[in-house]
């Protein structure tokens, strides 16, 4: 469980005495003043002042959850007693304690705060009279502790005010859980301001609770009264001795005189009520100077006497320290809760957090498992819908598809007339002359012409096979003018399909482009006019080359070989 | 009526006990698996969209390539009326030619090979200065309609600087290929 720690509520814990109550919050203490009215219960000045102080020391963070706040409370009305019961079940164990407490207790258990602890046989003392019949052995001995309901109420009120929840127990019992094995027989002595507290023990039981009208008010008086000074000064003297010896060593003698006259009043009204060899001091009061050495003096008889009051601190006393210890040695509650509701308070005081978290973590656990489902539950129709849109819109794909295929198709089959314009004009030699050129789609060329020799001829033709751009190229008729001056050339072709002329680099280059634009206008007229010299078909067409080889020029050494036509 | 005794209510305590957990684990079941239904339903629609996802995602290259196409010609296929299309690209034609400096002479129409999804092939005559003409060439490819120059013929024009041209024009019919079974590329 430790490792489950950050998930327990956080715990307070508190002291409340007849005269004062210390909270301590982690490292943060408080110590408040209380009042009192003649019947034991607090002024109703003095709840509110309590209330708001509390409120204001007991400042949370809004994620954690509400802190428990441990009480240990003084024994004052408190009724402590060891009942043995038959073993029987929960339920019935309950029902038992209660009639012996009807039995037992001066009220009924409706108007009592109360609670018990059951007993191990080793707590159990040897001899030690109970009030039911200790002959049987399937008998279970049980510590019972209870006050009247409405002072509890009263602190219970005031407390859950303060949002904290809150668990009381006994003060003499919270002191007890200072030792992880207690001495076999012992007492505990809490000095308080005007009333002193005696818890005594047995095999770490306790056996009686009593208050014994003696304080550190009695130290005040007797010194008052040994030097017949003011109440004020005797107090300065007594604060004095807890420091060390003044420098007046006649008036220091005469207050330890003083004091130990008021311990031996102490020690008598101890032994009247206890008569074991071991005593353990706790209170402010125990901070003067030799106070254990003095009232082991006082009681005689090798009476051990030790205190066990913490170092000076606001929110710091024993009951207090007991609290922590018990907290932090993994005890969820103390040992023994005074309940003020008739059901299992303790338990379930105890489990509420766990029972919360494990609440929590089947909630989670659950939706977890049920989010596929409740995906499905609620986004089953939206998906639904979104798909039915998209399968309507899914037949615009097709309309793509075909709109695609035909502009595909447009696009390949137009043919490169001016691609073939081109190539021819950059081929032509000096004074070649077309009469009539053809060409249709499907890559045949044919054109009419004369140049001046075969030489021309030849060189016009390899220079169009070197073009790359057509597959065959044929001189069907070459034939010479009369004059023998020409020769008149009839010239087929067959271009490259598309997939082969891809690749092809056709078209002017940049140069050549800003060469044809800086060109004069007036070329010479011809036959076939612009076709010779050099057919201009770049410079001449608007908007450059772009229809016969946009962005296609790709270097190949077809190319590369072809010369420039002449005059450009 | 008779009080029953304790072993008579505890024997009907058993049996409403056991009914109870028989429907609770009936019911459950009942319920286990109109849910288990729902979401095995829920999961196959997923499926589909994502399915469907993927099919989309193909098509954003070919829509590009469409885009890029379509302004290329300047030209959207589907906007095409195949009543008009013919008489507004013959139009378009004339226009284009006109405004190069190219003198059309006739312009013959005939019905095309419906085999060849064409709708009808035009023929043109015309005169101009050789980059009117080259102009109207480059032109024809991006007037805003499924051209195909089918042929070309070039002869000089007895006039200086002037060319003579003899145009085949085919128009495609773009709803033969709306007819057609798309391609599963």
């Amino acid at each position: 469980m430790s490792e489950l720690h950050f998930m327990q509520s956080p715990s307070v814990y508190l002291e409340i005495g007849q005269s004062s109550l210390k909270a301590l919050d982690g490292e943060a203490g408080l110590e408040l003043a209380l009042e009192r009215l003649p019947n034991g219960r607090l002024t109703d000045a003095c709840k509110e002042t309590v209330t708001l102080s509390l409120q204001s020391f007991l400042k949370k963070d809004v994620w954690r959850p509400r802190a428990r706040a441990l009480c240990a409370i003084g024994a004052r009305g408190v009724s402590l007693r060891r009942l043995m019961l038959p073993s029987s079940t929960k339920d019935n164990l309950r029902r038992l304690l209660l009639l012996q407490i009807e039995t037992e207790f001066p009220l009924p258990p409706d108007a009592l705060a109360w609670g018990y602890r059951r007993l191990g046989n080793a707590d159990l003392p040897a001899g030690q009279p109970l009030h039911q019949s200790a002959n049987s052995a399937a008998n279970n001995g049980f510590l019972v502790a209870a006050v009247k309901r409405e002072v509890v109420e009263e602190y219970s009120e005031i407390l859950s005010n303060c949002g904290v929840i809150p668990v009381f127990t006994l003060a003499g019992l919270a002191r007890a859980s200072l030792w992880p094995q207690p001495p076999r027989a012992c007492a505990i002595l809490d000095i308080g301001r005007n009333y002193s507290e005696l818890m005594t023990f047995d095999n770490g039981v306790p056996t009686a609770v009593r208050i014994l009208p003696w304080g550190g008010e009695s130290i005040t008086r007797a010194i008052e009264k040994g030097l017949s000074i003011a109440r004020d000064e005797a107090e300065q003297l007594k604060i004095g001795l807890a420091r060390g010896p003044a420098s007046d060593a006649g008036r220091d003698q005469k207050s330890q005189a003083a004091v130990e006259a008021a311990l031996n009043s102490l020690a008598g009204a101890i032994k009247g009520q206890w008569t074991g060899q071991r005593i353990f001091l706790s209170g402010k009061s125990t901070r003067l100077k030799d106070m254990s050495v003095l009232l082991a003096r006082c009681l005689g008889n090798g009476v051990q006497c030790e205190s066990i009051e913490p170092a000076a601190g606001e929110g710091r006393s024993a009951a207090i320290l007991g609290l922590k210890t018990a907290a932090q040695s993994g005890r969820e509650c103390p040992p023994l809760v005074l309940e003020l509701k008739p059901a299992d308070g303790a338990a379930s005081m105890a489990r509420q957090a766990p029972w919360k978290w494990a609440g929590v973590a089947v909630l989670l656990t659950a939706g977890l498992l049920a989010l596929p489902y409740a995906e499905a539950l609620l986004l089953k129709s939206r998906l639904s819908r979104k798909l039915a849109a998209i399968q309507v819109d899914k037949a615009r794909l097709s309309t793509i598809d075909r709109e695609l295929d035909f502009l595909r198709h447009l696009k390949q089959s137009q043919p490169p007339y001016l691609d073939a314009l081109f190539l021819l004009a950059k081929a032509a030699p000096q004074g070649s002359r077309f009469d009539s050129l053809s060409m249709n789609r499907r890559g045949d060329l044919s054109l009419r012409g004369s140049m001046r020799d075969s030489q021309q001829v030849a060189g016009f033709r390899s220079k169009l096979i070197e073009s790359g751009f057509f597959s065959n190229v044929a001189v069907e008729e070459q034939t010479p003018t009369p004059d023998r001056q020409k020769v008149v050339v009839r010239i087929s072709a067959q271009w490259k399909p598309f997939s082969a002329r891809e690749s092809l680099a056709i078209g002017p280059t940049a140069e050549e482009i800003a060469k044809a634009k800086i060109r004069p206008k007036d070329t010479p007229a011809g036959p076939f006019p612009g076709m010779s010299p050099g057919f201009p078909g770049a410079a001449a067409m608007p908007g450059g080359p772009s229809p016969a080889g946009p962005g296609r020029r790709i270097a190949s050494p077809a190319a590369s070989k072809m010369p420039l036509p002449p005059g450009t | 009526m008779r009080t029953l005794t304790h072993r008579e209510k505890r024997t009907l305590r058993f049996g409403a006990v056991a009914v109870g957990i028989y429907l609770l684990s009936f019911g459950g079941l009942q319920v286990w698996k109109f849910f288990g239904q729902r979401r095995s339903d829920y999961r196959q629609l997923v499926r589909q969209a994502e399915d469907l996802k993927r099919e989309v995602r193909l098509y954003e290259d070919r829509i590009l390539l469409v885009k890029k196409l379509m302004e290329g010609f300047h030209m959207d296929p589907a906007r095409l009326s195949r009543v008009s299309v013919v008489a507004d690209a013959s139009a378009a034609i004339q226009k284009a030619a006109m405004g190069g400096g190219v003198q059309l002479g006739p312009v013959r129409e005939s019905p095309g090979r419906p085999s060849s999804k064409e709708l009808a092939s035009m023929q043109l005559e015309g005169t101009g200065p050789v980059p009117a003409v080259m102009g109207l060439l480059s032109r024809l490819e991006s007037v805003g309609f499924p051209l195909i120059i089918d042929s070309v013929q070039l002869t000089p024009d007895p006039r200086p600087g002037q060319l003579k041209i003899n145009l085949t024009i085919l128009i495609l019919d773009f709803e033969q290929w709306k007819k057609e079974e798309p391609p599963h590329a």
